[in-house]
Protein backbone atom coordinates (compact mmCIF):
# COMPACT_ATOMS: atom_id res chain seq x y z
CA UNK A 1 0.00 0.00 0.00
CA UNK A 2 2.77 2.39 1.07
CA UNK A 3 4.93 1.65 -1.99
CA UNK A 4 1.90 2.06 -4.25
CA UNK A 5 1.27 5.52 -2.78
CA UNK A 6 4.88 6.53 -3.32
CA UNK A 7 4.88 5.39 -6.94
CA UNK A 8 1.65 7.32 -7.51
CA UNK A 9 3.30 10.45 -6.09
CA UNK A 10 6.38 9.97 -8.27
CA UNK A 11 4.14 9.57 -11.34
CA UNK A 12 2.29 12.77 -10.45
CA UNK A 13 5.40 14.91 -9.89
CA UNK A 14 6.07 15.86 -13.54
CA UNK A 15 2.44 16.95 -13.77
CA UNK A 16 2.84 19.65 -11.11
CA UNK A 17 3.41 22.63 -13.37
CA UNK A 18 2.09 26.12 -13.10
CA UNK A 19 2.35 27.89 -16.44
CA UNK A 20 3.17 24.78 -18.37
CA UNK A 21 6.89 25.39 -18.65
CA UNK A 22 7.64 26.38 -14.99
CA UNK A 23 8.54 23.61 -12.58
CA UNK A 24 7.39 23.81 -8.98
CA UNK A 25 10.94 24.12 -7.60
CA UNK A 26 11.42 27.30 -9.61
CA UNK A 27 8.95 29.03 -7.33
CA UNK A 28 11.39 28.61 -4.47
CA UNK A 29 14.11 30.62 -6.17
CA UNK A 30 14.03 34.04 -4.45
CA UNK A 31 12.75 36.92 -6.57
CA UNK A 32 14.44 39.64 -4.58
CA UNK A 33 17.02 40.48 -1.94
CA UNK A 34 16.33 42.93 0.84
CA UNK A 35 18.31 44.97 3.38
CA UNK A 36 16.51 46.77 6.20
CA UNK A 37 17.67 49.17 8.88
CA UNK A 38 15.83 49.16 12.26
CA UNK A 39 12.05 48.66 12.36
CA UNK A 40 11.99 46.68 15.66
CA UNK A 41 13.64 43.60 14.12
CA UNK A 42 17.35 44.39 14.59
CA UNK A 43 19.77 47.14 13.63
CA UNK A 44 20.64 45.68 10.20
CA UNK A 45 18.73 42.88 8.53
CA UNK A 46 19.41 40.96 5.34
CA UNK A 47 17.06 38.60 3.60
CA UNK A 48 15.47 37.05 0.55
CA UNK A 49 11.92 37.36 -0.72
CA UNK A 50 9.36 35.93 -3.10
CA UNK A 51 6.88 37.87 -5.23
CA UNK A 52 3.63 36.30 -6.32
CA UNK A 53 0.03 36.82 -7.27
CA UNK A 54 0.69 39.47 -9.96
CA UNK A 55 3.36 40.93 -7.66
CA UNK A 56 0.73 42.14 -5.23
CA UNK A 57 2.08 39.89 -2.48
CA UNK A 58 5.57 39.39 -1.14
CA UNK A 59 7.02 37.12 1.51
CA UNK A 60 10.43 37.86 3.00
CA UNK A 61 12.72 35.98 5.36
CA UNK A 62 15.35 38.10 7.07
CA UNK A 63 18.15 37.61 9.55
CA UNK A 64 19.60 40.43 11.60
CA UNK A 65 21.10 41.32 14.93
CA UNK A 66 20.55 43.58 17.92
CA UNK A 67 23.73 45.19 19.32
CA UNK A 68 24.17 44.72 23.05
CA UNK A 69 23.69 48.37 24.07
CA UNK A 70 23.13 48.23 27.86
CA UNK A 71 22.69 44.45 27.97
CA UNK A 72 25.27 41.68 28.23
CA UNK A 73 25.26 40.32 24.68
CA UNK A 74 24.56 40.91 21.00
CA UNK A 75 21.43 38.99 19.98
CA UNK A 76 20.59 37.47 16.58
CA UNK A 77 17.03 37.77 15.23
CA UNK A 78 14.94 36.19 12.47
CA UNK A 79 11.98 37.80 10.73
CA UNK A 80 9.24 36.50 8.46
CA UNK A 81 7.38 39.29 6.67
CA UNK A 82 4.22 39.21 4.58
CA UNK A 83 3.55 42.31 2.48
CA UNK A 84 0.60 43.43 0.34
CA UNK A 85 1.07 46.05 -2.38
CA UNK A 86 -2.32 47.12 -3.73
CA UNK A 87 -1.13 49.62 -6.36
CA UNK A 88 1.88 50.49 -8.43
CA UNK A 89 1.74 53.89 -10.12
CA UNK A 90 3.98 54.78 -13.01
CA UNK A 91 5.62 58.05 -12.07
CA UNK A 92 8.25 59.14 -14.56
CA UNK A 93 10.38 57.32 -17.10
CA UNK A 94 11.79 54.30 -15.25
CA UNK A 95 10.32 55.32 -11.91
CA UNK A 96 7.28 53.75 -10.23
CA UNK A 97 5.69 54.59 -6.92
CA UNK A 98 3.97 52.13 -4.65
CA UNK A 99 1.95 54.52 -2.48
CA UNK A 100 0.98 51.88 0.07
CA UNK A 101 2.61 48.74 1.32
CA UNK A 102 1.12 46.99 4.30
CA UNK A 103 1.34 43.70 6.11
CA UNK A 104 2.57 41.90 9.16
CA UNK A 105 5.76 40.30 10.36
CA UNK A 106 6.88 37.87 13.01
CA UNK A 107 10.19 38.39 14.73
CA UNK A 108 12.09 36.07 17.01
CA UNK A 109 15.11 36.99 19.13
CA UNK A 110 17.71 34.54 20.40
CA UNK A 111 19.24 34.64 23.87
CA UNK A 112 19.16 32.78 27.17
CA UNK A 113 16.54 35.07 28.70
CA UNK A 114 14.19 34.91 25.73
CA UNK A 115 11.95 31.89 26.12
CA UNK A 116 8.93 30.95 24.08
CA UNK A 117 7.40 28.44 26.48
CA UNK A 118 7.69 29.54 30.09
CA UNK A 119 10.45 27.67 31.95
CA UNK A 120 9.29 24.95 34.36
CA UNK A 121 10.09 27.01 37.43
CA UNK A 122 7.00 29.16 36.78
CA UNK A 123 4.79 26.08 37.06
CA UNK A 124 2.53 26.67 34.06
CA UNK A 125 1.35 30.04 32.79
CA UNK A 126 2.72 32.78 35.03
CA UNK A 127 3.42 35.67 32.66
CA UNK A 128 1.14 34.60 29.82
CA UNK A 129 3.30 35.94 26.97
CA UNK A 130 6.58 35.15 25.27
CA UNK A 131 9.50 37.62 25.25
CA UNK A 132 10.93 35.67 22.30
CA UNK A 133 8.30 36.13 19.58
CA UNK A 134 6.70 39.43 18.57
CA UNK A 135 3.92 40.07 16.07
CA UNK A 136 4.11 43.39 14.22
CA UNK A 137 1.91 45.24 11.72
CA UNK A 138 3.15 47.93 9.35
CA UNK A 139 2.34 50.43 6.60
CA UNK A 140 4.84 52.01 4.26
CA UNK A 141 5.64 53.40 0.84
CA UNK A 142 8.09 52.43 -1.86
CA UNK A 143 9.90 54.13 -4.71
CA UNK A 144 11.01 51.82 -7.51
CA UNK A 145 13.50 52.20 -10.34
CA UNK A 146 13.03 49.72 -13.19
CA UNK A 147 16.31 48.87 -14.80
CA UNK A 148 16.18 49.71 -18.53
CA UNK A 149 16.06 46.51 -20.62
CA UNK A 150 19.06 47.60 -22.71
CA UNK A 151 21.34 47.28 -19.63
CA UNK A 152 20.78 43.49 -19.67
CA UNK A 153 21.30 43.61 -15.92
CA UNK A 154 20.50 40.71 -13.62
CA UNK A 155 18.89 43.32 -11.38
CA UNK A 156 15.41 43.98 -12.69
CA UNK A 157 14.53 46.82 -10.33
CA UNK A 158 15.79 48.65 -7.26
CA UNK A 159 13.33 49.92 -4.66
CA UNK A 160 13.80 52.08 -1.60
CA UNK A 161 11.18 51.87 1.10
CA UNK A 162 10.24 53.01 4.54
CA UNK A 163 7.76 51.40 6.89
CA UNK A 164 6.09 52.37 10.14
CA UNK A 165 5.28 49.47 12.39
CA UNK A 166 4.13 48.62 15.86
CA UNK A 167 3.97 45.38 17.82
CA UNK A 168 1.63 43.47 20.12
CA UNK A 169 3.26 44.62 23.38
CA UNK A 170 3.24 48.29 22.30
CA UNK A 171 -0.43 48.10 21.30
CA UNK A 172 -1.55 46.60 24.62
CA UNK A 173 0.38 49.37 26.42
CA UNK A 174 -1.05 52.20 24.33
CA UNK A 175 -4.57 50.84 24.27
CA UNK A 176 -5.21 51.40 27.98
CA UNK A 177 -3.24 54.65 28.42
CA UNK A 178 -3.79 58.16 27.09
CA UNK A 179 -0.21 58.89 28.16
CA UNK A 180 1.19 56.59 25.51
CA UNK A 181 1.03 58.51 22.26
CA UNK A 182 1.05 57.16 18.73
CA UNK A 183 4.61 58.41 18.26
CA UNK A 184 5.65 56.37 21.33
CA UNK A 185 4.67 53.08 19.75
CA UNK A 186 5.65 53.62 16.10
CA UNK A 187 8.89 52.26 14.77
CA UNK A 188 10.50 53.49 11.56
CA UNK A 189 12.39 51.23 9.15
CA UNK A 190 14.33 52.01 5.97
CA UNK A 191 15.13 49.41 3.37
CA UNK A 192 16.47 48.64 -0.07
CA UNK A 193 15.06 45.87 -2.24
CA UNK A 194 16.77 44.42 -5.30
CA UNK A 195 14.56 42.50 -7.70
CA UNK A 196 16.44 39.93 -9.73
CA UNK A 197 15.57 38.17 -12.95
CA UNK B 1 8.00 36.13 -15.10
CA UNK B 2 5.31 36.69 -17.71
CA UNK B 3 2.91 37.53 -14.88
CA UNK B 4 4.99 40.56 -13.94
CA UNK B 5 4.74 42.12 -17.40
CA UNK B 6 0.98 41.63 -17.40
CA UNK B 7 0.69 43.33 -14.00
CA UNK B 8 2.85 46.25 -14.99
CA UNK B 9 1.08 46.79 -18.31
CA UNK B 10 -2.37 46.67 -16.76
CA UNK B 11 -1.43 49.09 -14.02
CA UNK B 12 0.17 51.53 -16.40
CA UNK B 13 -3.02 51.62 -18.43
CA UNK B 14 -5.34 51.95 -15.47
CA UNK B 15 -3.29 54.22 -13.24
CA UNK B 16 -1.63 56.41 -15.80
CA UNK B 17 -0.89 59.75 -14.15
CA UNK B 18 1.10 62.76 -15.08
CA UNK B 19 4.26 63.29 -13.09
CA UNK B 20 2.77 66.41 -11.43
CA UNK B 21 -0.30 64.48 -10.22
CA UNK B 22 1.79 61.70 -8.75
CA UNK B 23 4.15 64.19 -7.13
CA UNK B 24 1.23 65.96 -5.47
CA UNK B 25 -0.29 62.77 -4.09
CA UNK B 26 3.05 61.50 -2.81
CA UNK B 27 3.85 64.82 -1.13
CA UNK B 28 0.40 64.87 0.45
CA UNK B 29 0.83 61.39 1.91
CA UNK B 30 4.32 62.25 3.18
CA UNK B 31 2.97 65.41 4.86
CA UNK B 32 0.14 63.38 6.39
CA UNK B 33 2.47 60.74 7.83
CA UNK B 34 4.92 63.45 8.88
CA UNK B 35 2.24 65.27 10.85
CA UNK B 36 1.53 62.06 12.75
CA UNK B 37 5.16 61.69 13.67
CA UNK B 38 6.39 65.18 14.46
CA UNK B 39 5.33 65.25 18.16
CA UNK B 40 8.06 62.77 19.06
CA UNK B 41 10.78 62.14 16.58
CA UNK B 42 12.47 59.22 18.31
CA UNK B 43 11.11 56.67 15.87
CA UNK B 44 14.11 54.42 15.49
CA UNK B 45 13.40 51.33 17.55
CA UNK B 46 16.02 48.66 16.92
CA UNK B 47 14.08 46.00 18.82
CA UNK B 48 11.53 45.96 21.69
CA UNK B 49 14.23 44.20 23.76
CA UNK B 50 17.20 46.20 22.43
CA UNK B 51 18.17 47.64 25.86
CA UNK B 52 19.08 50.86 24.00
CA UNK B 53 18.43 53.50 26.61
CA UNK B 54 19.65 57.00 27.26
CA UNK B 55 18.50 59.79 29.56
CA UNK B 56 18.46 59.75 33.36
CA UNK B 57 20.43 56.85 34.86
CA UNK B 58 21.59 55.75 38.32
CA UNK B 59 18.48 57.40 39.75
CA UNK B 60 18.43 55.60 43.12
CA UNK B 61 21.92 56.75 44.13
CA UNK B 62 21.15 60.38 43.27
CA UNK B 63 17.84 60.30 45.09
CA UNK B 64 19.33 58.58 48.14
CA UNK B 65 21.75 61.49 48.44
CA UNK B 66 18.79 63.90 48.34
CA UNK B 67 16.89 61.80 50.92
CA UNK B 68 19.83 61.67 53.30
CA UNK B 69 20.37 65.44 53.03
CA UNK B 70 16.68 66.18 53.41
CA UNK B 71 16.19 63.94 56.46
CA UNK B 72 19.55 64.52 58.21
CA UNK B 73 19.12 64.89 61.97
CA UNK B 74 15.36 64.27 61.81
CA UNK B 75 13.49 61.89 64.13
CA UNK B 76 10.16 61.95 62.29
CA UNK B 77 9.91 60.69 58.68
CA UNK B 78 6.86 60.46 56.42
CA UNK B 79 7.07 58.23 53.36
CA UNK B 80 4.70 57.36 50.53
CA UNK B 81 4.75 53.77 49.26
CA UNK B 82 3.69 52.92 45.71
CA UNK B 83 4.02 49.64 43.84
CA UNK B 84 3.17 47.64 40.73
CA UNK B 85 2.72 50.55 38.33
CA UNK B 86 3.30 48.36 35.28
CA UNK B 87 1.31 49.35 32.19
CA UNK B 88 -0.82 51.80 34.23
CA UNK B 89 0.82 55.00 33.05
CA UNK B 90 -2.28 57.19 33.37
CA UNK B 91 -2.87 56.02 36.95
CA UNK B 92 0.82 56.46 37.79
CA UNK B 93 0.72 60.04 36.51
CA UNK B 94 -2.28 60.75 38.77
CA UNK B 95 -0.52 59.03 41.66
CA UNK B 96 2.63 61.14 41.19
CA UNK B 97 0.56 64.34 40.96
CA UNK B 98 -1.40 63.38 44.07
CA UNK B 99 1.76 62.77 46.09
CA UNK B 100 3.39 65.96 44.75
CA UNK B 101 0.35 68.02 45.74
CA UNK B 102 0.44 66.84 49.37
CA UNK B 103 3.69 68.54 50.26
CA UNK B 104 4.16 66.51 53.48
CA UNK B 105 6.05 63.51 52.04
CA UNK B 106 9.79 63.17 52.64
CA UNK B 107 10.36 60.56 49.95
CA UNK B 108 8.69 57.78 47.98
CA UNK B 109 9.47 54.06 47.85
CA UNK B 110 8.36 52.13 44.75
CA UNK B 111 8.13 48.41 45.63
CA UNK B 112 8.83 47.10 42.11
CA UNK B 113 7.15 46.00 38.88
CA UNK B 114 7.70 49.10 36.80
CA UNK B 115 7.09 47.12 33.64
CA UNK B 116 4.88 44.28 32.52
CA UNK B 117 7.16 42.72 29.88
CA UNK B 118 10.58 44.31 30.62
CA UNK B 119 10.47 45.94 27.18
CA UNK B 120 12.92 48.87 26.81
CA UNK B 121 10.17 51.38 26.01
CA UNK B 122 8.26 50.39 29.17
CA UNK B 123 11.28 51.37 31.26
CA UNK B 124 11.42 54.70 29.40
CA UNK B 125 7.70 55.39 29.70
CA UNK B 126 7.62 54.60 33.42
CA UNK B 127 10.72 56.69 34.07
CA UNK B 128 8.99 59.56 32.22
CA UNK B 129 6.17 59.41 34.82
CA UNK B 130 8.31 58.82 37.91
CA UNK B 131 10.69 61.63 37.03
CA UNK B 132 7.75 64.01 37.59
CA UNK B 133 8.08 63.43 41.36
CA UNK B 134 9.11 66.63 43.12
CA UNK B 135 10.25 64.56 46.12
CA UNK B 136 13.06 62.02 45.90
CA UNK B 137 12.08 58.42 45.19
CA UNK B 138 13.76 55.02 45.14
CA UNK B 139 12.72 52.01 43.05
CA UNK B 140 12.97 48.31 43.91
CA UNK B 141 13.22 45.44 41.43
CA UNK B 142 10.01 43.51 40.74
CA UNK B 143 9.75 40.10 39.11
CA UNK B 144 8.25 41.58 35.91
CA UNK B 145 11.29 43.85 35.61
CA UNK B 146 13.75 40.98 35.18
CA UNK B 147 12.42 39.32 32.02
CA UNK B 148 14.59 39.52 28.90
CA UNK B 149 17.23 42.27 29.45
CA UNK B 150 15.20 43.82 32.27
CA UNK B 151 17.79 43.37 34.99
CA UNK B 152 20.47 45.12 32.90
CA UNK B 153 18.10 48.02 32.26
CA UNK B 154 17.06 48.26 35.90
CA UNK B 155 20.69 48.34 37.01
CA UNK B 156 21.52 51.04 34.48
CA UNK B 157 18.51 53.27 35.18
CA UNK B 158 18.06 52.78 38.93
CA UNK B 159 21.15 50.95 40.21
CA UNK B 160 21.82 47.82 42.28
CA UNK B 161 18.82 45.67 43.17
CA UNK B 162 19.86 45.45 46.85
CA UNK B 163 20.54 48.80 48.51
CA UNK B 164 20.09 50.65 51.78
CA UNK B 165 20.19 54.20 53.10
CA UNK B 166 19.67 56.07 56.32
CA UNK B 167 17.05 58.81 56.54
CA UNK B 168 17.37 60.69 59.84
CA UNK B 169 17.23 58.11 62.61
CA UNK B 170 15.80 55.33 60.41
CA UNK B 171 17.64 52.78 58.30
CA UNK B 172 15.89 51.60 55.11
CA UNK B 173 16.89 48.24 53.57
CA UNK B 174 15.56 47.59 50.04
CA UNK B 175 15.95 44.03 48.79
CA UNK B 176 15.50 41.88 45.71
CA UNK B 177 13.21 39.02 46.79
CA UNK B 178 12.18 37.71 43.36
CA UNK B 179 12.98 34.05 44.01
CA UNK B 180 11.27 32.72 40.88
CA UNK B 181 13.69 34.77 38.77
CA UNK B 182 16.86 34.37 40.82
CA UNK B 183 16.32 31.02 42.55
CA UNK B 184 17.86 30.43 45.93
CA UNK B 185 20.28 33.36 45.45
CA UNK B 186 17.73 35.83 46.76
CA UNK B 187 17.34 37.26 49.28
CA UNK B 188 21.07 37.94 49.35
CA UNK B 189 21.89 37.08 52.98
CA UNK B 190 25.50 38.15 52.45
CA UNK B 191 24.33 41.63 51.50
CA UNK B 192 22.02 41.72 54.54
CA UNK B 193 24.76 40.80 57.04
CA UNK B 194 27.27 43.21 55.45
CA UNK B 195 24.71 46.00 55.49
CA UNK B 196 23.76 45.30 59.09
CA UNK B 197 27.39 45.53 60.12
CA UNK B 198 27.54 49.03 58.63
CA UNK B 199 24.41 50.58 60.10
CA UNK B 200 25.37 54.01 61.53
CA UNK B 201 25.33 54.31 65.32
CA UNK B 202 22.71 57.10 65.11
CA UNK B 203 20.09 54.68 63.75
CA UNK B 204 17.33 53.81 66.24
CA UNK B 205 14.95 51.88 63.97
CA UNK B 206 14.84 49.97 60.66
CA UNK B 207 12.35 49.56 57.82
CA UNK B 208 12.63 46.82 55.18
CA UNK B 209 11.18 47.04 51.66
CA UNK B 210 10.85 44.28 49.06
CA UNK B 211 8.71 43.33 46.08
CA UNK B 212 7.58 39.87 47.28
CA UNK B 213 6.93 39.10 50.93
CA UNK B 214 8.42 35.96 52.55
CA UNK B 215 5.20 33.91 52.46
CA UNK B 216 4.69 34.58 48.73
CA UNK B 217 5.12 32.35 45.69
CA UNK B 218 8.59 33.88 45.13
CA UNK B 219 10.24 32.58 48.31
CA UNK B 220 11.89 29.22 48.63
CA UNK B 221 11.10 27.07 51.68
CA UNK B 222 13.70 27.66 54.36
CA UNK B 223 14.39 31.24 53.18
CA UNK B 224 10.99 32.35 54.43
CA UNK B 225 11.71 32.09 58.16
CA UNK B 226 15.44 32.75 57.81
CA UNK B 227 14.75 36.03 56.00
CA UNK B 228 12.47 37.36 58.71
CA UNK B 229 14.88 36.29 61.45
CA UNK B 230 17.74 38.06 59.67
CA UNK B 231 15.70 41.24 59.29
CA UNK B 232 14.86 41.22 62.99
CA UNK B 233 18.58 41.41 63.80
CA UNK B 234 18.57 45.00 62.49
CA UNK B 235 18.08 47.71 65.13
CA UNK B 236 14.39 47.75 66.07
CA UNK B 237 12.71 46.50 62.86
CA UNK B 238 9.45 48.50 62.60
CA UNK B 239 7.69 47.02 59.59
CA UNK B 240 8.24 45.55 56.12
CA UNK B 241 6.88 46.98 52.86
CA UNK B 242 5.93 44.85 49.87
CA UNK B 243 3.89 44.82 46.66
CA UNK B 244 3.42 42.06 44.08
CA UNK B 245 -0.17 41.08 44.97
CA UNK B 246 -1.85 44.27 43.67
CA UNK B 247 -3.99 44.83 46.78
CA UNK B 248 -3.70 46.77 50.01
CA UNK B 249 -3.22 44.49 53.00
CA UNK B 250 -1.72 44.45 56.50
CA UNK B 251 -0.39 41.09 57.69
CA UNK B 252 1.55 39.74 60.65
CA UNK B 253 2.80 36.51 59.00
CA UNK B 254 5.17 35.60 61.86
CA UNK B 255 2.87 36.60 64.76
CA UNK B 256 5.60 38.67 66.36
CA UNK B 257 4.02 42.12 66.11
CA UNK B 258 5.99 43.10 62.97
CA UNK B 259 3.58 44.07 60.20
CA UNK B 260 4.02 43.54 56.47
CA UNK B 261 2.32 46.45 54.71
CA UNK B 262 1.33 45.32 51.23
CA UNK B 263 0.82 48.16 48.75
CA UNK B 264 -1.79 47.96 45.98
CA UNK B 265 -1.12 48.26 42.25
CA UNK B 266 -1.58 51.64 40.56
CA UNK B 267 -4.77 50.43 38.87
CA UNK B 268 -6.43 50.33 42.33
CA UNK B 269 -5.63 54.03 42.72
CA UNK B 270 -4.36 53.50 46.25
CA UNK B 271 -1.01 54.06 47.92
CA UNK B 272 0.31 54.05 51.48
CA UNK B 273 1.46 56.94 53.64
CA UNK B 274 3.46 55.85 56.65
CA UNK B 275 4.80 58.16 59.32
CA UNK B 276 7.57 57.08 61.64
CA UNK B 277 6.80 59.40 64.54
CA UNK B 278 9.32 61.03 66.82
CA UNK B 279 7.78 59.14 69.76
CA UNK B 280 8.82 55.90 67.98
CA UNK B 281 5.35 54.93 66.75
CA UNK B 282 3.92 54.20 63.29
CA UNK B 283 1.05 56.06 61.64
CA UNK B 284 -0.36 54.01 58.76
CA UNK B 285 -2.76 55.52 56.25
CA UNK B 286 -4.15 54.40 52.89
CA UNK B 287 -4.49 57.25 50.40
CA UNK B 288 -6.80 57.09 47.38
CA UNK B 289 -6.69 59.38 44.37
Amino acid sequence: MKSRLISLLVLCLPAIHTHGEEKIWQHFIPDHFVTQYAGSIGIMNFGIGWDYYRNHWETEAMGGWVPKYSSQETKPTLTLKQRYIPWRLHAYKQWDIEPLTTGMFLNTIFGDNFWHNEPDRYGGSYYGFSPKVRVHAFIGQRLRYNMPKCYNSIVKSISAYYELSTCDLYIVSAFVNNNIRLSDILSLAFGIRLEIL
Amino acid sequence: MTTFVAFATTDREIYHRTFAEVKTSVLQSIFFLGSLLLPGCDLIDVHPYDADIDGACDINAQNIQRIEERCAGRNEIRIAVISDTQRWYDETEDEVNHINSRGDIDFVIHCGDLTDFSVTKEFEWMRRELEKFTVPYVVLLGNHDCLGNGLDLFRKIYGAEDFSFTAGDTHFVCLNTNGLEFGNNVPDFQFISNDRANVPATVRRTVAAMHCKPNSDQFYGENTVKFHEEMKKYPSLQFCLCGHYHSTKVEYPFDDGIPYYQCAAAKNREYLIITLTKEGGIDYEVATY
